[in-house]
């Protein structure tokens, strides 16, 4: 349904730039690297730095801001609450203000502040690795990445695969639980009223026609991997092979010395 | 009393870049009594407007009246709609969720509260309807076959006896005894006096068996009226996504040509118009 | 031109090992190379275990399966037939594996183990020839049902089979789908592929060559599709068939010699017929 048309591929944006372009792996390294940076920054010129690299590389890869800024959405809560514990808890010399035993201390504050804006900072990071590569584009590098684990016995094809059907069923499934639950509800079925245990009870049949659906698609869709030739990862070939090269090294290049940069300003404050 | 549609109209995502609109000023009014069905492409808004008929979906804009009752008042309003209006799905076996086919198709009328004899009536009277022997009552419906098991999830609405039966394309993967036995099902209920709202792709179908056909494309009303008017004024309008009965298309291009006089969906009705064409020449 | 596969069942049963329930009861049915049979049967008659023989999805629990000329039951030989004889299901979301549409067309071949470029090749040759090219960067879900199971057939014809196992792959579909997916298992049996069609409307099979009919894990009829549509309305029924009302006219305008007999019960053929001779 149209409803769910919008998170068909996750957040994924397809465009072509360079940044779509790079070899996943480089922007799954970058992307693991920045999350460890961007916790150990505690300067705001830092901070900034972060800030300028985000919006650069959104600009680049066409991605309009108000995605960006929307993706931050879910966990805004999250931040927000983090934000207060600091303000309430850092403790400190220089009481602001207090709501009963509460006391807020401006080195609370700031403290709270700088950890919002780093968390802020590393989703809309992380987001525009999602925006920027596919769902497939990602379990290929994320296969590619695991792989050497694969000689001590990691299935890291088959862990790869699996990200893959999982994310291709997404929006099937929600679609069919839309409906079981619409049939359901047709014939009278309550879910809001009573207590947790009816309304636990409620969902049963919700979930048994779910997990029939789920156990058959299951089935069928083996048998459509096997008729496809599908034995596994040894001897398949992709389609667009990965391919590390002067862009990716260019990249990552680039990332080094920013993060180079950022961890001078860091010290520097 | 009937179940009417005044100016309904329907937006997915309303306000962000995905926006659809689904139905646009949808109006119709299905009395009880009469097969009404509603013909359209996939996509052409069929299915949901299924789920505004007992309330399923938030009103937008419009009106959705069953018996009097406007869909969208109070929550007890509401309960009573989707008494009246039984609504089955596309696959409907896929929600079967009981252990017996007893406890499936009570599942309904238990809901709304009944129990004991009367349960036991209900639910024994809608198996009786779609042709279930009683000895299934205490069968699994999972071991049962597609075909049998079609016919619980549809019965499982019936045992709710409701006045209006929506039907959502209930003819999907149905062989050609399946297709008999339910097209003899609508039959009968709407002897029963009862609304069936057929909603289906295949106008092949609907003309054999509708009092009254909509066609809708695009989400808006494209064509109302009985299979024989539907049939008249098809050829001339061009609905997206449509696809005409090979005989009903064959007997409009023929006519067009000035070949033969009369419009007609019956194959020997065709034949026998063109044997009297070619003799006459 | 690609060359079709022949496909050969000498006495097979199949009997499922969990319900012990026998399902096929000896099967001999030879398909030639580049012939397109309809497989007609009620639900639940044997008709779709039947078609799973043939790709080596099950194999005969007495009798034998060949696929040219390889036995099926030789497990050395499933890889080749795999890449032989390739199966379109019912429902498209079943058989649909990655959520970009040109990185499912690509799954089979990259199973296959080809060359990337071969693979790129294979890909844009099947989403061409499927109407898909435009929509290959599109997401699967935002796809209609008809378009899904077209790309289903593109993902199998990617693989370049010898024959094309359709197991009631139109029924989902409305009408106007039904008939352009269709109008391709036509153009890819014009091609030369050998095509097996498991339906049980006979509007979808007056294209097909040969007619079986499956009843009761026994073949109860067979010949060919124009001596099966011109049978008996009532014999037809009997066997659980309604007679597609293009074969009633068609038979009505033979019989008057209005039409030739070589004319088949479809729709651009008979048009084009009439307005020629009215």
């Amino acid at each position: 349904m149209p409803l769910i048309r919008g998170m068909a591929l996750g957040q994924y944006i397809p465009a072509d730039t360079p940044i779509h372009r790079l070899d996943p792996r480089s922007k799954l390294l970058i992307t693991v690297l920045s999350m460890v940076l961007i916790f150990l920054t505690k300067s705001f010129p830092a901070m900034a730095m972060w800030a300028a690299l985000i919006f650069i590389v959104a600009k680049v890869s066409k991605i309009p801001a108000s995605s960006l800024l929307r993706s931050a959405g879910p966990i805004l809560i999250l931040i927000i609450f983090t934000s207060l514990l600091h303000v309430f808890f850092t403790g400190g010399e220089t009481v602001i203000f207090s709501i009963g035993p509460l006391r807020a201390s401006a080195e609370g504050t700031i403290t709270a502040f700088r950890t919002g804006l780093r968390l802020f900072l590393l989703v809309l990071f992380t987001a525009l690795l999602t925006f920027t590569t596919s769902p497939s584009e990602l379990s290929d590098g994320l296969e590619a990445a695991l792989g050497p684990l694969s000689r001590f016995g990691f299935p890291a094809h088959e862990v790869a695969m699996m990200m893959t059907i999982a994310l291709r069923f997404i929006p099937t499934l929600f679609e069919e639980t839309e409906r079981i639950i619409n049939a359901q509800v047709s014939r009278g079925a309550d879910f809001e009223s009573g207590g947790l245990l009816k309304r636990a009870k409620a969902y049963i049949p919700v979930l048994i026609p779910l997990f029939v659906l789920v156990f058959k698609r299951a089935d069928t869709l083996a048998s459509a991997m096997e008729t496809r030739c599908y034995r596994g990862g040894k001897g398949r070939v992709r389609m667009y092979p990965l391919t590390w090269g002067s862009a990716e090294n260019r990249a990552v290049l680039c990332f080094a010395l920013f993060s180079a940069v950022v961890l001078l300003l860091n010290r520097l404050a | 009393m009937s179940l009417s549609v005044a100016d309904l109209s329907y937006t997915y995502n309303m306000g962000l870049p995905t926006e659809a609109a689904a139905l646009k000023n949808i109006s119709f009014e299905a009395e009880k009594g009469e097969i009404f069905s509603i013909v359209g492409h996939t996509g052409s808004g069929k299915s949901t407007l299924a789920m505004h008929l007992n309330g399923l979906m938030v009103l937008q804009s419009g009106e959705v009246i069953v018996d009097g009752i406007r869909v969208g008042g109070n929550p007890s309003d509401l309960r009573r709609i989707r008494q009246a209006v039984g609504l089955v799905f596309q696959y409907p076996e896929q929600q079967i969720f009981a252990e017996t086919v007893r406890e499936e198709i009570s599942f309904g009328p238990s809901n709304w509260g009944l129990s004991g004899d009367a349960l036991e009536e209900r639910v024994c009277a809608a198996m009786d309807l779609i042709g279930l022997d009683r000895s299934f009552a205490q069968a699994n419906p999972f071991m049962l076959s597609g075909g049998e098991k079609r016919r619980v999830a549809i019965a499982s609405v019936l045992a709710s006896d409701p006045d209006y039966l929506v039907l959502d394309e209930p003819s999907a993967g149905l062989d050609y005894n399946g297709l008999c036995e339910l097209t003899s099902l609508l039959r009968k209920m709407s002897e029963k006096g009862k609304c069936v709202i057929h909603i289906t792709h295949d106008l092949e179908l609907a003309l054999e068996i509708s009092d009254r056909i909509m066609i809708i494309s695009d989400g808006a009303v494209a064509a109302i009226g009985s299979p024989s008017e539907i049939s008249g004024i098809l050829s001339d309008i061009d609905i997206k996504g449509l696809i005409l009965p090979d005989i009903l298309s064959l007997s409009y291009e023929l006519k067009k040509r000035g070949r033969i006089d009369k419009i007609t969906s019956d194959p020997s009705e065709l034949a026998e118009e063109i044997r009297t064409a070619s003799s006459c020449r | 031109m690609s060359s079709g596969t022949t496909l050969c069942l000498e006495g097979a049963e199949f009997q499922y090992p969990e319900t012990g329930k026998k399902v096929l009861k000896g099967i001999d049915l030879e398909i030639r190379a580049g012939e397109w049979v309809a497989l007609l049967g009620p639900n639940g008659s044997g008709k779709s275990t039947l078609l799973k023989l043939f790709n080596a999805l099950l194999i005969p629990s007495q009798g034998r399966c060949f696929v040219d000329g390889m036995d099926t039951k030789d497990q050395a030989n499933t890889e080749i037939i795999r890449s032989k004889v390739s199966m379109v299901f019912q429902n498209p979301e079943d058989q649909i594996v990655a959520s970009v549409v040109e990185e499912d067309t690509a799954f089979g071949p990259e199973n296959l183990g080809l060359s990337s470029e071969e693979i790129r090749t294979r890909v844009k040759e099947a989403l061409m020839g499927t109407g898909l090219w435009e929509k290959r960067k599109h997401a699967v879900s935002s796809l209609s049902g008809g378009q899904k199971q077209r790309l289903a057939l593109a993902g199998v014809l990617a693989i370049r089979p010898g024959a094309l196992l359709l197991d009631e792959a139109m029924s989902m579909l409305d009408p106007a789908s039904r008939r352009s997916f269709l109008d391709l298992v036509r153009k890819e049996h014009d091609s030369g592929r050998t095509v097996v069609q498991v339906t049980h409307r006979l509007d979808e099979t007056v294209l097909s060559d040969r007619t079986v009919v499956v009843a009761d894990g026994k073949i109860q009829w067979q010949g060919s599709t124009e001596g099966f549509l011109s049978l008996e309305e009532s014999r037809l029924r009997e066997m659980g068939f309604a007679k597609p009302p293009l074969a009633v006219l068609r038979e009505e305008l033979v019989k008057n010699g209005i039409l030739p007999p070589s004319t088949k019960p479809d729709i651009s053929e008979i048009r084009g017929k009439l307005c020629l001779s009215l």
